[in-house]
């Protein structure tokens, strides 16, 4: 089966003033990918969740997006869902008021939201198994809970490529499986990029990994079993692919990419 | 107290209170939620400068304020645009320089007695008919621009990157709502002055956002709060002969301590 592709970023370089966050980055992500981003703290993780995303512009290089074209237009392409505390937490709204922001773009102006709009908004948090707290108010919910509403509202956007930034910041190990089960559901209309510090439950469903360190390095899985193969004989067969990743993350395995190549 | 609604001076201090309450509880809204109270202070401060300018050129102090607002809240909107960097030095900076501009030309102004007073806390049993004419036509663009837009300042208020990935253009939307805040603040000028129009803008949307569970709701119980304080601090004023414009702030303030002890009593007695 060919894979579709539904983004290229073509040598990417990032800095904040000085300070180089993200070098040559090249990449292509498919559809039906389920991809962890690992790397340690202020490698860069977030900040190429959001040039995927158009928050930040590069430096050089670029983000193109499969539909129109290969455009640099990402409106409705991504659906990406920020870390928790960076929602404001006494903004007067409710659960269903902030899905329904997802569907902004599909509803014309001075107009109510449509039958199909309301059916995407009830589905988005259906499956997130928050519906009967639509009318609450978000500042009335736990952390868990929220991060569920940011999902749905990402969901709601019929956004092609789902970015989620440390998603499991705020929920228990429970809501965790619960979460990526359903992530590994809806994957193979889209393709999904999680921001984790904590593969232990995520590898269980991932098809690759991203190592992120100033580079950007990305095993896919029949990589993963070769390169450590090697490296480790009769053991490959007990492990795992990402269990065998999880025992480097992230200092060996970030460690060795650091500024290199791939051996 | 009822005899006064017979005086054309008090009619026009309350109709020009319900467009100062539409103003404020939507634009007192998106800047409470926004945390941009040292913004909007920054353009009011600094919109004397235009009130100096237009005494110096000889015109309408209405438009010359307005025109210098729009172009402070602009420079302004430009400077602090996703930048938290020094942002509240420069707005500091923008802050004094603009009223001291404005007080250099009115001292240079050939033979010119303004009445500061009136321009620093309000003039509102003053407002004439012309007033009432420009402050209708400014709510009338405000409450316009704010429906038109409205998905999209909820989106950018709410969650600025997540509106990017919508395709929004928050820039636009962001010096729109600068410009309306400066819109705002020439109206409040007439009403409460330069040195209180903050308190108007923050205290009635402040006291609503505890009431609220979506962004116009707090809109629509920020501008009946404000027409209920400017009305109940007219009164008073008249009756005690006070300076409307502070007496209806020191209303607001009053109604904003009993809401906030209110929350704080229930939640004590919830827990």
């Amino acid at each position: 089966m060919t894979d579709i592709n539904l983004l290229k970023i073509e040598n990417l370089n990032f800095s904040y003033g000085e300070n180089k966050v993200l070098t040559d980055v090249n990449l292509s992500i498919n559809k039906g990918d389920f991809i962890s981003v690992i790397g340690p703290n202020g490698s860069g993780k977030s900040t190429l969740l959001k040039l995927i995303a158009g928050i930040l512009k590069p430096d050089s290089g670029e983000v193109k997006f499969s539909s129109p074209n290969f455009s640099e237009n990402a409106s409705h392409f991504v659906g990406y869902v920020p870390q928790n505390f960076s929602i404001k937490e006494e903004f007067p709204i409710s659960v269903l008021d902030v899905v329904k922001i997802g569907r902004i773009g599909y509803i014309p102006k001075f107009q109510r939201c449509q039958k199909k709009d309301l059916e995407k908004i009830k589905e988005s948090l259906e499956l997130m198994e928050i519906w009967h707290l639509k009318d609450k108010k978000m500042n009335e919910l736990s952390g868990g809970q929220k991060q569920r509403v940011l999902i749905a509202r990402a969901l709601a956007t019929e956004a092609k490529v789902l970015l989620f930034d440390e998603p499991s910041s705020s929920i228990d190990v429970d809501g965790q499986t619960k979460l990526y089960r359903i992530l590994n559901q809806i994957k193979k209309e889209l393709a999904i990029m999680v921001v984790t510090h904590d593969i232990s439950i995520i590898s269980n469903y991932i098809t690759g990994i991203l190592c992120v360190n100033e580079k950007v390095i990305y095993h896919t899985k029949n990589e993963v079993k070769k390169d450590l193969a090697k490296m480790l004989g009769e053991a490959k067969d007990k492990l795992c692919p990402y269990d065998l990743i999880l025992q480097m993350v992230p200092y060996k395995v970030l460690e060795s990419h650091w500024g290199d190549e791939e051996e | 107290m009822l005899e006064l609604f017979g005086y054309e001076f008090f009619r026009n201090a309350i109709i020009s209170s319900l467009f100062m309450s539409i103003v404020c509880g939507i634009i007192g809204t998106l800047v409470v939620v926004n945390r941009m109270v040292f913004i909007a202070g920054g353009v009011s401060h600094a919109s004397y400068g235009g009130v100096g300018l237009a005494f110096y050129y000889k015109i309408n102090p209405i438009i010359g304020t307005t025109c210098f607002s729009l172009l402070v809240s602009l420079l302004i909107g430009a400077l602090t645009y996703r930048k938290r960097k020094n942002l509240d030095a420069i707005i500091g900076a923008i802050w004094a320089s603009g009223m001291a501009f404005g007080i250099l030309l009115i001292d240079m102004t050939p033979g010119y007695n303004v009445d500061l007073m009136s321009y620093l806390f309000g003039s509102i049993l003053a407002v004439t008919n012309g007033d009432l004419f420009f402050m209708g036509i400014t709510s009338a663009i405000v409450l316009f621009v704010i429906c038109f837009f409205y998905r999209e300042i909820l989106a950018i208020s709410y969650d600025e990157d997540f509106a990017i990935t919508l395709g929004i253009k928050t820039k636009l939307v962001y010096f729109i709502l600068m410009a309306l805040i400066a819109l705002s603040i020439v109206v409040l000028i007439q009403q409460v002055g330069l040195i209180l129009c903050i308190a108007m803008l923050t205290i009635p949307a402040y006291i609503a956002e505890n009431f609220s569970n979506s962004l116009y709701k707090m809109m629509i119980i920020a501008t009946v709060l404000c027409f209920v304080f400017a009305v109940l601090g007219l009164g008073l004023s008249y009756v005690l002969n006070l300076t409307s414009g502070a007496t209806i702030i020191i209303f607001s303030i009053i109604a904003l301590v009993l809401s906030k002890s209110k929350i704080i009593f229930q939640k004590r007695l919830n827990s």
